[in-house]
């Protein structure tokens, strides 16, 4: 038996479409409220390294800066980002830090939040974080990882619990 | 554009290219052809089809896809954006006309 109805098989003008169209749209960037304030995320800029020191003290030190934190602020275990979609045990070794914690392990990986009254501000004060990062051999593919992790021992091993940088071969 | 290449200039926004709460042909179709999802990028994907469109209604799909190329979308793919603009063409051959 055959149904009708406005919606379903109907092309369907959007309602959202008038205001974005005309320019009255409202985005975060548009969102201004009394005592905002602005995060901004220093990144990796290897794709593999141990981070030898990360020093945020002239940083905080920039007046309108409130904060700086790195992964020594996370605690002694640091958070990983868990994995929403696909929970499967044998990804658990893989899971990223919510922050850089002694290592990189991919180009933009979060190293630092600068947290000040602007956003011009936390970017001046993200140019003031020292980073001093040992370079790692990088793994560029899945079977050529296995291939040089075995190769360079423990060097390109991403997660030193796993031994290896994926499960299978 | 730095504000002061603009001086002595004419400057229209997308909040000023209709002054009713009607969409101008060239919205209408915007929304016809679903040229928008998150509306980010739409200002200026909506005033730049404007620019070329004024001074050339005739343009065709290579022009209107070269003269968008500074404006990022993330969500539609430019497809329906191209199709959008030039199906406004029309209004604005028609413009040129009565004027």
């Amino acid at each position: 038996m055959k149904s009708t109805n406005l919606l379903i098989g109907s092309p369907m003008e959007r309602v959202e479409d008038p205001r974005f169209l005309r320019g009255r749209g409202q985005f975060v960037a548009d969102v201004n409220r009394k005592g905002q304030l602005h995060a901004v995320i220093l990144r990796s800029s290897v794709a593999h390294g141990r981070i030898r020191r990360i020093d945020g003290t002239d940083a905080l030190n920039l007046p309108g800066v409130r904060a700086v934190i790195t992964a020594r602020d996370l605690g002694p275990n640091v958070p990983c980002i868990p994995l929403r979609l696909q929970p499967l045990p044998e990804l658990e070794p893989f899971r990223q830090p919510m922050l850089a914690d002694g290592k990189v392990r991919f180009v933009g990986e979060p190293m630092a939040v600068v947290v000040a009254e602007s956003a011009a501000i936390a970017e001046d004060a993200l140019e003031l974080i020292e980073v001093d990062i040992e370079s790692l051999p990088a793994v560029t593919g899945r079977v050529d990882g296995a291939a040089d992790a075995a190769a360079a021992k423990a060097e390109a091993i991403l997660f030193a619990q796993s031994l290896r940088n994926c499960q299978k071969n | 554009m730095l504000a002061v290449q603009a001086e002595g200039e004419k400057v229209i926004t997308v909040e000023g290219l209709s002054n009713d709460d009607a969409l101008t042909p060239l919205q209408a179709a915007f929304r016809k052809h679903h040229a928008l999802q998150c509306g980010f990028c739409t200002p200026g994907m909506v005033t730049t089809a404007h620019a070329l469109l004024s001074h050339e209604p005739k343009a065709d799909a290579d022009r209107v896809r070269e003269v968008l190329s500074g404006n990022l979308c993330r969500c539609t793919g430019y497809i329906p954006i191209v199709e959008a603009v030039l199906e406004a063409r029309a209004a604005y051959a028609d413009e040129e006309e009565t004027s």
